[in-house]
């Protein structure tokens, strides 16, 4: 640095930064608002998705096959017949069901395991279990349990308590007999009991969620070739990626918005840098007229820059440190509300998000500082000392800005519109119709000064209008920074309240009836008996009634729910179908 | 040292073109103190300007050290600031973020001067400027003469071939400027620094070797 730039040039440039808090602040605002926002959220994807495949992992063990059917309701006698196969690869049989405790909204992972099949697969769960004390009448008490560390913590339990479990409108008692040293959060919520005892709570007596298999030296046809025609063998960690995709639209979404709220930082910080450029003309004039050369002044508004960026790089890496393992939880309840369980907190920041927050923030900074740092470096030493050379210049641009801009945001249109339903490619498109839109920006508030001035007023009116005119290359950064700003904010409540309308509306038509009843754990097919409904349907006050039975099943790796239903006149409203039969 | 011939320059002015300097020359010896006055408006900045290579004439040549700095480009021109002139202006334009010494160890640090030789450089030019004991101070904590103490010891801190001074007392009481060109024709000589001195005082020019009178871009 000392031959490029001397370290008393760049003392300098650093000391008015300093010399200059407001405008320190903006810049250090901006871009740790961007850095914030870009690692809070990837923490939070990060953490889910993290979360989900620990959890996943530590279900499945080692693993690598997995025997379904669509339903998740193999039969027993399945995996009896592979068992006693000779030559077989491990197999180990799960139920696996959600249930809730009594006094707590979570819902946990009841998982039943076969105790002398597990040898060969979830070593990680089960762990030294055999030299657990009261675990020899784990197979023995069908209400034995046996929890994490964790899952201990946070239900608050020892060895010997009891604890309350609700399926399917079911209570069970179980009683915890073990407690495993697992302490990650992913194997929170995990209840592990014998399969017996699974298949009586979940109502799958003589049946299986699925059975697991190590294939290591055998063929995958070798057993498929056993399996009845409705059952299948997956690949796991092919079905744990595709799991995972599922929520790949939801997580895009999330980092674009981040990566708007950092484009919105950009504009803050070019906004500073930009205003103590224009500020410094007079000083980088005298510089220039000592012999600073052009590239000198370019390397030292982009070195404060550095500078800058590093300062506020690290206040958003603590910040969005802070704001991730909030939004990690919020996330974590978004993602399993709509795709997936995963139980997330973020309790470690992974190097690649640090990295990735780390390259935003300088990047950011770099690039908004580089058409500053370049007016400043371009403009010769005698214009450097006046500030409307500045303005005679960006008013030369502004016609071939504005025709740049049109250009992007047709541009951003045509990649917009042109691939439909494309996530990436619709971001990709509203990127660029921002910057398009941005670049117009310096025309129009000259045409709207050019306007306004045509209005007849005071003077003070005169005089702002026409400064509008005079000051166009900073109004017409701060005017974009507000225009992104409040356009994204507009978009976002846009999104919002349509979703929310579109939703009440679906509501009003498919909610007719004054009471609805459903049994508990109906998301889980749970149903009411046929004794009950006559009842209610027999009683005096109900007048009209309809019936629904809702059974979720799996088409290929996607979970779907099969709907029956005897629908009164006023509820067939609620679905559309019925107007087009 | 310096040897200017033919200059010109015009600048536009309304549908016409106004000539600032026309036809000028002029030749400054090594050592020489040379006062330039003229009235407002009669192109003494202007004239700076192209002597110092921060705009260019539409015709003509300025030789510095035998250098023309018309034929150079921008870069090349900077460089040749850098090296070989020095400027004291009227408002001091000192760097406000920059200490005493360091403003005037600045133009020490351009030319590449050893690191370990400035502070001692700066210390004998805050000696000879009468500011030994203000070098930890910023500019605006300093008077207007001491300011402009401060420009002249970074003026010739880098042992410039040329000085060009545009009035340099056009900020100070008539006490505080006669001390300043006194100091800046002494420091000049001593250093055999050419010196071309901008400006309107009749008396500032007469302590100076050679007075050249600007009107209306020429001399006379």
């Amino acid at each position: 640095m000392n031959s490029i730039v001397p370290p008393l040039l760049f003392r300098a440039g650093i000391n008015y930064l300093f010399r200059h808090p407001w405008q320190l602040l903006l810049a250090l605002t901006g871009i740790s608002m961007g850095v914030t926002l870009v690692l809070a959220v990837d923490i939070a994807n990060s953490a889910a998705k993290a979360s989900f495949e620990h959890a996943s992992e530590q279900v499945r063990g080692t693993a690598t096959h997995r025997i379904v059917n669509d339903l998740d309701r193999l039969d027993e006698a399945i995996y009896a017949n592979l068992f006693r196969k000779p030559g077989m690869p491990p197999i180990a049989p799960v139920v696996s069901t959600k249930v809730q405790i009594e006094g707590y909204e979570e819902r946990f992972q009841l998982i039943g395991m076969d105790i002398l099949a597990e040898a060969n697969f979830r070593r990680s769960l089960v762990g030294n279990m055999d030299q657990m004390p009261g675990l020899d009448q784990w197979l023995t008490d069908p209400e034995a349990v046996m929890i994490s560390r964790s899952t201990a913590s946070f239900l608050k339990v020892k060895v010997s308590d009891r604890i309350h479990v609700k399926h399917l409108g079911k209570s069970f008692d179980l009683e915890v007999k073990a407690i495993s040293e697992l302490e990650s959060d992913s194997s929170r919520g995990i209840l592990l009991v014998d399969i017996a005892t699974a298949q009586r709570i979940s109502d799958r007596k003589k049946y299986l969620s699925y059975i697991d298999v190590l294939l290591e030296n055998h063929a995958a046809s070798d057993i498929e070739s056993l399996l009845p025609e409705s059952v299948k063998l997956v690949d796991i960690s092919q079905q744990t990626e595709s799991i995972l995709g599922l929520s790949a639209a939801f997580e895009l979404n999330l980092t674009a918005m981040s990566l708007l709220g950092m484009l919105v930082g950009v504009f803050l910080i070019y906004n500073a840098i930009s205003f103590s450029v224009v500020q410094r003309r007079n000083l980088l004039g005298r510089l220039r007229s000592l012999g600073v050369t052009s590239a000198q002044i370019y390397i030292l508004i982009m070195l404060e820059a550095i500078v800058l960026g590093v300062l506020g790089t690290i206040i958003g890496i603590l910040l969005g440190t802070l704001l991730g393992q909030q939004l990690t939880s919020i996330v974590a309840a978004t993602i399993s509300e709509l795709y997936y369980d995963v139980n997330a907190q973020a309790t470690s920041v992974y190097p690649v998000s640090l990295l990735k927050a780390g390259l935003v923030g300088i990047v950011g900074t770099l690039a908004a500082a580089w058409i500053p740092a370049l007016q400043a470096s371009r403009t010769k030493p005698l214009t450097t000392l006046s500030r409307a050379a500045l303005e005679q210049s960006i008013h030369r641009q502004m016609p071939f800005l504005a025709l740049a801009g049109t250009v992007l945001v047709l541009t951003g249109f045509l990649v917009s519109f042109l691939v439909p339903g494309n996530v990436i490619t619709g971001f990709i498109g509203l990127f660029v119709i921002v910057i398009g839109f941005v670049l117009t920006i310096p025309l129009l508030l000259s045409r709207l000064s050019r306007l306004l001035s045509t209005f007849s007023g005071n003077l003070i009116w005169q005089m702002s209008v026409k400064d509008l005119d005079r000051h166009i290359s900073r109004l017409a950064t701060a005017t974009a920074a507000l225009m992104l700003a409040l356009s994204t904010s507009i978009g976002i409540a846009i999104m919002v309240d349509s979703m929310r309308v579109t939703v009440e509306d679906w509501l009003a038509d498919l909610l007719t009836g004054d009471l609805y009843i459903a049994a508990q754990g109906f998301e889980d097919n749970a149903y009411l008996s046929a004794g009950t409904i006559e009842n209610l349907i027999d009683h005096d006050a109900v007048s009209d009634y309809s019936l629904y039975r809702n059974y979720k099943i799996r088409i290929g790796d996607k979970k779907r729910s099969l709907v029956a239903a005897r629908l009164s006149p006023k509820s067939k409203k609620g679905f559309d179908f019925f107007k087009r039969i | 040292m310096l040897e200017v011939s033919g200059l010109h320059k015009q600048y536009p002015s309304g549908n016409d073109n106004q000539v600032v300097i026309d036809d000028l020359s002029l030749n400054l010896d090594k050592g020489e103190v040379v006062a330039l006055v003229g009235a407002s408006g009669s192109g003494k900045t202007t004239l700076l300007n192209l002597l110092s290579g921060i705009d260019t004439p539409d015709s003509g040549q300025v030789l510095i050290d035998g250098v023309n700095l018309i034929s150079l480009d921008e870069k090349q021109r900077t460089l040749l600031r850098r090296h070989k002139l020095g400027f004291v202006f009227q408002f001091f334009n000192l760097i406000p973020t920059l200490k005493v010494a360091e403003n005037i160890a600045l133009p020490m640090q351009l030319i590449s001067t050893p690191e370990k030789e400035i502070p001692g450089l700066t210390t004998s030019l805050l000696d000879k400027v009468g500011l030994s004991n203000m070098q930890g101070r910023y500019p605006e904590t300093l008077s207007g003469g001491e300011q402009q103490r401060v420009a002249i010891a970074r003026a010739i801190a880098h042992r410039p071939a040329i000085l060009l001074a545009d009035e340099p007392t056009g900020n100070l009481d008539e006490q505080t400027g006669d001390q300043i060109i006194q100091l800046l024709i002494s420091l000049a000589r001593e250093h055999e620094i050419s010196m071309l001195l901008v400006t309107h005082s009749n008396q500032v020019a007469d302590s100076a070797d050679r007075v050249l009178r600007l009107s209306h871009g020429r001399l006379c």
